[in-house]
């Protein structure tokens, strides 16, 4: 059953009708109960989450170790490998020991070796150069591709991950398409042409990768704010404490590599927004009250600093949004947008002023696939005369 | 004045006549070509005029020459701009409805196409050879791509893991 479905099953049960139950007894509901609540949590709806596991632990006081018996049961029966390695997925793995680049460097001379002995490796037979080749094919194509075809074997994450060429592919497919102010142009003397940019980054295309902060078009920056508030006491309640409500709403930026972005505060869930978040939003959301896009503009400088200037609810003003692009932890590079800045500008008198931020969450990076596709270039037809 | 006629000789022997301009499809003939055959304007005085040019290639096997012929032939009056070929929008860009349909042969005969178009030195099928095989790779998981490639998992556990914890963040743009 799909999640919603059983959203809107389980939403309406009452605890006589739960006790009563034709199919279920009341333990799997409880488990359902809380495997929503874990979805709503993921999705940083934490009324609705704290809601379904209070639920689920009124019928079930174990709830909660059962539903970790079924996810480690539900994982793939440790596999045994033929080099002997038994290969447990629900067992974290310590990796503090590993320093990757050394090894990495390690695979220089690693081969092929075949699942099945009587077929051949057809990969075998091809020079380095043309895997090579390969690779720099699936990095223009789709970068989940490149990584998950690098990531099956030594020999292939030598060349998909050792060779420069790959860092430098990808350094020209991502900075050329970043915007940046013309102060940037002329003060920091940013420049289209990459091999000028690479010197400041030792002429080290990975360095420049990792340390040159940019702006990601194959997805969409998430927000999700929650905070609580007072709520109020139904009349003639004989309730002592007042209730709280935990408030949850979303933000969503996409930019695009021409400059353009459009922004979306909203309670909207993400599934609700992404399938909709495109350049024809006017034709694909309603026309309700929260699914408002606003559209504008962005630059940024070489450093990270974003700058957005936007339309909004008052159309009197300009919208300015400032953020800094920065790791989301050590693995994730330019993952995250912190807030710096949210501020608004009188169109007639260009009178400044700034707007409250301290409720305001970072926003993540999340990738769609749907938007990859989009952003692929559009066929090349060759014509034969 | 006629053109000189020009023979490719395979590996196994035999003898392919071809017209100039679809032998230099291949880059590395071009080459041998100009070496070979003397200036425009000398070409009268040569005594072999009328005498072919045999080609030798020895690592293509006649079955795949033919291919790679018929792939040349059909591109004979197209121009390749040089400096296209390397273009990541000519590389992320579907293959081409024609080449698509031509390289779908058996997979050894791919491999052999993608691999004497290398040797020859015809980027535009090559390119074309990569993305049929980066076809067969796209949307997979790792799992599944060495399942297709027959290629074993020789990482730890742990070494898989930290390689993709390292790299995983430079698939998003």
């Amino acid at each position: 059953m799909s999640n919603d479905s059983l959203e809107e099953s389980l939403r309406d049960l009452t605890l006589q009708s739960i006790q009563d139950h034709p199919t279920k007894p009341k333990e799997q509901i409880a488990l359902e109960f809380f495997e929503l609540g874990s979805k709503k949590e993921l999705e940083g709806s934490l009324s609705e989450a704290v809601g379904y596991y209070r639920k689920a632990f009124k019928l079930d006081e174990k709830v909660d170790l059962r539903y970790r018996e079924k996810l480690v049961s539900s994982q793939p029966a440790p596999e045994k490998r033929k080099d002997g390695i038994i290969y447990d997925q629900t067992k974290k793995l310590d990796l503090s020991k590993i320093k990757v680049e050394p090894l990495l460097k390690s695979f220089h001379d690693s081969v092929f070796h075949p699942i099945d002995e009587e077929q051949p490796i057809l990969l075998e037979t091809l020079p380095d150069e043309v895997i090579t080749n390969l690779l720099d094919t699936l990095l223009c194509m789709d970068g989940p591709s490149w990584l998950n075809f690098a990531m099956t074997c030594k020999k292939l994450s030598w060349l998909g991950f050792v060779q420069t060429a790959n860092w430098q592919r990808l350094c020209m497919l991502v900075y050329p398409r970043q915007v940046y102010d013309d102060a940037q142009r002329v003060l920091n003397k940013v420049t289209a042409d990459q091999w000028q940019m690479v010197v400041h980054w030792d002429h080290d295309w990975r360095k420049m990768l990792c340390e040159r902060p940019f702006i990601k078009f194959n997805g969409l920056y998430i927000s999700a704010v929650n905070y609580q508030r007072e709520g109020g006491r139904a009349e003639f309640s004989n309730q002592w404490n007042l209730p709280f409500r935990m408030i949850t709403y979303y933000r969503y930026y996409r930019f695009f590599p021409d400059g353009s972005c459009q922004k979306l505060l909203t309670v909207l869930q993400p599934q609700e927004v992404v399938p909709k978040f495109h350049r024809n939003w006017r034709e694909l959301f309603g026309p309700s009250e929260w699914e408002k896009v606003y559209e504008g503009t962005w630059s940024m400088s070489v450093d990270g600093s974003v700058q957005c200037n936007c339309e909004g609810p008052v159309k009197m003003y300009r919208f300015v949004d400032e953020f800094q692009i920065v790791n989301g932890g050590r693995f994730a590079r330019h993952h995250k947008l912190d807030w710096v800045r949210m501020g608004y500008i009188v169109k007639e008198t260009s009178e400044e002023g700034d707007l409250e931020i301290s409720n305001e969450r970072s926003f993540a990076f999340s990738r769609v696939r749907s938007y990859t596709q989009e952003q692929a270039a559009a066929p090349i037809n060759i014509h034969i005369t | 004045m006629t053109e000189r006629k020009i023979i490719i000789i395979t590996s196994d022997g035999d003898k392919f006549p071809v017209e100039r301009k679809v032998a230099e499809k291949s880059i590395l003939i071009k080459n041998m070509l100009k070496n070979l055959l003397p200036a425009d304007d000398e070409e009268e005085d040569d005594e072999d005029a009328d005498e072919p040019i045999e080609v030798p290639t020895q690592n293509v096997r006649s079955a795949v020459m033919k291919n790679i012929l018929e792939w040349c032939d059909h591109y004979k009056d197209y121009n390749f701009p040089d400096d296209e070929q390397d273009d990541d929008s000519k590389k992320s860009a579907p293959i081409d409805a024609w080449d698509k349909n031509f390289l779908n042969v058996d997979q050894e005969m791919l491999y052999e196409i993608i691999l004497a178009a290398n040797y020859l030195n015809i980027k535009p099928l090559l390119n074309a050879g990569c993305k049929v095989v980066a076809e067969m790779i796209r949307g997979k998981s790792p799992e599944e791509i060495r399942k297709t490639f027959n290629i074993v998992n020789d990482f730890t556990p742990e070494e898989e893991a930290a390689i993709r914890r390292e790299n995983e963040w430079a698939e998003d743009r």
